[in-house]
């Protein structure tokens, strides 16, 4: 029983000052977060810090606002005019500036331009070019998309996927065919065939990539 | 040879005027769907209150109606200027489609006209100003289907169609999954612009009477708004499985590539949209007497709506796009979510903190509810701050449709029509999240000072004269009501 009441005077007390309660998380989220060790798989970095911070301020901000007194109007059609635009430029204003601080990519993405004479290095261009998009679902090097399995080393396990048939052979049908030629046990079979969108000297150019590895 | 723009650049300028013209369409097209209702439950309930909402918002789509012609005007002139070859393109495959369509906006206007000045002709004759209403948004609908089915070509162009099939190029992939969407959406949208609207009066309001109204009708206007915003992440669901089917590659642009930082902005938005509309409750509750029983309940609504925004913004990583690796000196591990916290940033986890926003949206109601089933409602005694939630909302409302639309756009990269028709002016990439929420930005301001415009035009500037302006007020309240005013009593 007097446990209960002490609970309830402190939720109280939160309740009555949120600000005090944003900063308690805040000295958890800087003080205690970063006690936890890395190994244990719950290690938040600082920039994910930073992001959960931003929710115990909004948060504590929120909560005083409820706590607000009936505020009056504006006496005047020109005061009330003001407080809209004011409204609506701090509303977009914070809309952008999230907009803005979040990381950027670079303008625009080295693809469709890139020349050059070995195959694999026209490879390398097609893999990354957003209209192929292989990167999209494949990981290279560290980089890309995790739908499709990572093809950092597709050249060693090419050669075991179909009984007698080579790496060569196996990595060209996949990309010309995609999932309907064959699928990786464990994956989504959505992999469209490239057989129509690219050129046989454009297949080959990505094997020649894919072969040299990363 | 195509036209560019200077200093927007023709991208930027076809994008700001595409996408006024679309808020003001989607007013236009979704306000008249409740204003018919409205209307009818006027007769119904023979509760004026309704005829009068629908009445105003009437009469702020009229005066929303030739801005939204001369956008699109805009938005013509620079397709065809900047963008020749898509224009073409277009054109000699959707040819009948833009014809019927001319015709429509043909028959639209004069349907908005003759809708709105025969209010009052027919204010004996309700069931043939029901019907005229019934046969605008007939025709809106119709309008609206036949441009979304050249937007959903534009993104998913139907495999092998030939060029002379209209229907297959009509009936593609995304066509009913946008056709949703844009149905269900409009209609949130003009709940929120009516609450917007009502608010701007209430704070106007010089009377008891007025503020009475102007409380009732924001209240009414967020319901709606509130009622189908709960459907949308349903619909927007079955929109992004058809994207999916039709293509993984533009999932996977939009959920993991360039466009994902796009989606935490996302749920920012429409995680305020959910906490604006439950604080607006919060102090509507206060108005019921006896209300105040029920607080307790939604501060915990509150605290667990905060929790369920965090997960749902919480991104899988800090980077850019897939391409992007960590700058030099950081380790990956300082920009990816920890192993353990992982599944906080897949889409299960995401499904759930907006079932729950949804949900407790829906407890709230519910608590209202039960509140006003046993205590009298105050109708304008709400606090001043309640109609900052109700101006705030509609500002980020029509900012998550820029977002959203940009995206949807921004899905085909460097296309205009996915796979056929390549996007070859120097404006093909995706551009970043801060230039796009700077346009959006500017675009939802831009959007904002024509409403203002309009309100202050039609409402304000030709009110009769300080002294009558009460009574003046009062008696066009009552004659539309009861439908005696002016010219009405001998209309048929
Ligand atoms: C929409 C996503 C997607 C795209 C785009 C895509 N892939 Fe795949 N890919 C997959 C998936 C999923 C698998 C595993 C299932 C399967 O085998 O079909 C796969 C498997 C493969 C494999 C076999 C890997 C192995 O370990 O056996 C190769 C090789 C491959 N892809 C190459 C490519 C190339 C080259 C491109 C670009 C031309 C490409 N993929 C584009 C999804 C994709």
């Amino acid at each position: 029983m007097r446990m209960a009441a002490r609970r309830r005077w402190w939720c109280d007390q939160l309740l009555r000052h949120p600000l005090a309660g944003a900063a308690g998380l805040l000295i958890l989220i800087w003080a205690g977060l970063p006690l936890v060790p890395e190994a244990s798989g719950l290690h938040f970095s600082v920039r994910y810090r930073l992001f959960l911070s931003a929710f115990a301020v909004a948060g504590g901000l929120f909560f005083a606002l409820l706590r607000l007194e009936r505020v009056p109007a504006p006496r005047s059609g020109w005061g009330v005019l003001g407080s809209v635009a004011a409204v609506y430029l701090a509303a977009v204003g914070l809309l952008v500036v999230v907009g803005s601080v979040y990381p950027q990519y670079g303008l625009p993405r080295a693809g469709s331009a890139v020349e050059t004479d070995s195959p694999a290095g026209r490879g390398k261009a097609l893999f990354w070019d957003p209209s192929v998009g292989c990167f999209q679902c494949h990981t290279f090097g560290g980089a890309g998309g995790q739908r499709g399995p990572d093809l950092s080393r597709v050249a060693a396990v090419a050669g075991t996927r179909q009984p007698g048939v080579s790496a060569q052979e196996y990595i060209l049908g996949h990309i010309g065919g995609g999932s309907s030629y064959f699928t990786v046990p464990g994956y989504p079979p959505i992999m469209p065939p490239f057989g129509q969108r690219l050129s046989p000297e454009q297949q080959e150019a990505l094997l020649a990539f894919l072969l040299a590895g990363p | 040879m195509p036209v560019d723009i200077p200093y927007l650049g023709a991208r930027t300028a076809i994008w700001i005027a595409a996408q006024q013209h679309l808020y003001l369409a989607a007013f236009v097209l979704g306000a008249p769907l409740f204003i018919v209702i409205c209307e009818y439950l006027g007769v119904r309930l023979c509760d004026a209150r309704y005829e009068r909402l629908a009445r105003e918002t009437m009469k702020v789509v009229v005066l929303a109606y030739s801005i939204t012609a001369a956008a699109g005007a805009a938005f013509t002139f620079i397709l065809v200027g900047a963008y020749p070859a898509l224009t073409s393109h277009l054109f000699t495959r959707f040819g009948p489609v833009f014809w019927l369509y001319a015709a429509l906006i043909l028959v639209e206007t004069l349907l908005v006209y003759a809708y709105w000045y025969s209010w009052e002709p027919l204010a004996r004759a309700k069931a043939a100003h029901l019907a005229l209403g019934v046969a605008l948004n007939v025709v809106g609908t119709a309008m609206m289907f036949l441009m979304n089915a050249v937007g959903a070509y534009m993104l998913t162009p139907p495999a092998g169609a030939a060029e002379g099939d209209l229907w297959a190029l009509m009936a593609n992939p995304s066509w009913s999954g946008l056709n949703l969407h844009r149905f269900v959406a409009n209609i949130t949208f003009g709940g929120f612009i009516v609450a917007l609207f009502a608010a701007f009066m209430f704070l106007t309001a010089r009377d008891e009477e007025d503020r009475a109204f102007y409380d009732w009708m924001g209240f009414t206007g967020n319901l709606i708004g509130v009622g189908t915003l709960m459907l949308l992440p349903l619909a927007g669901y079955i929109y992004a499985k058809e994207l999916f089917l039709y293509d993984a590659q533009i999932a996977t642009f939009m959920m993991a590539d360039k466009l994902s930082g796009f989606f935490v902005v996302q749920g920012l938005l429409v995680g305020l949209i959910f906490l604006g509309v439950n604080y607006y409750i919060w102090l509507s509750m206060q108005r019921i007497e006896g209300g105040a029983r029920f607080l307790r309940q939604m501060r915990i609504t509150f605290a667990v709506m905060f929790v369920a925004l965090a997960i749902w913004m919480m991104p899988q990583h800090f980077l850019p796009d897939l391409a992007t690796q960590p700058p030099a000196g950081v380790p990956l591990t300082a920009l990816v979510i920890p192993e353990r916290a992982a599944f906080l940033g897949l889409m299960m986890a995401k499904a759930l903190a907006v079932t729950a926003m949804i949900l407790l949206t829906f407890l709230t109601y519910a608590a209202y509810l039960r509140a006003q089933a046993s205590g009298a409602v105050r109708w304008g005694e709400i606090a001043p701050q309640s109609q900052y939630a109700l101006i705030f909302l509609p500002a980020v409302v029509v900012y998550t449709m820029g977002l959203m639309g940009a995206i949807r756009e921004l899905a085909r990269q460097d296309w205009h029509v996915y796979r056929q028709v390549r996007d070859v002016s120097p404006y093909w990439y995706a551009p970043t999240l801060g230039y796009t929420s700077a346009v959006v930005g500017a675009g939802t301001l831009l959007f904002f000072a024509f409403l203002a415009f309009i309100f202050w035009i039609g409402f304000k500037l030709e009110r009769p004269a300080a002294g009558e302006e009460a009574t003046g007020q009062r008696r066009k309240a009552r004659a539309a009501a009861t439908g005696f005013a002016g010219a009405g009593g001998d209309g048929k």
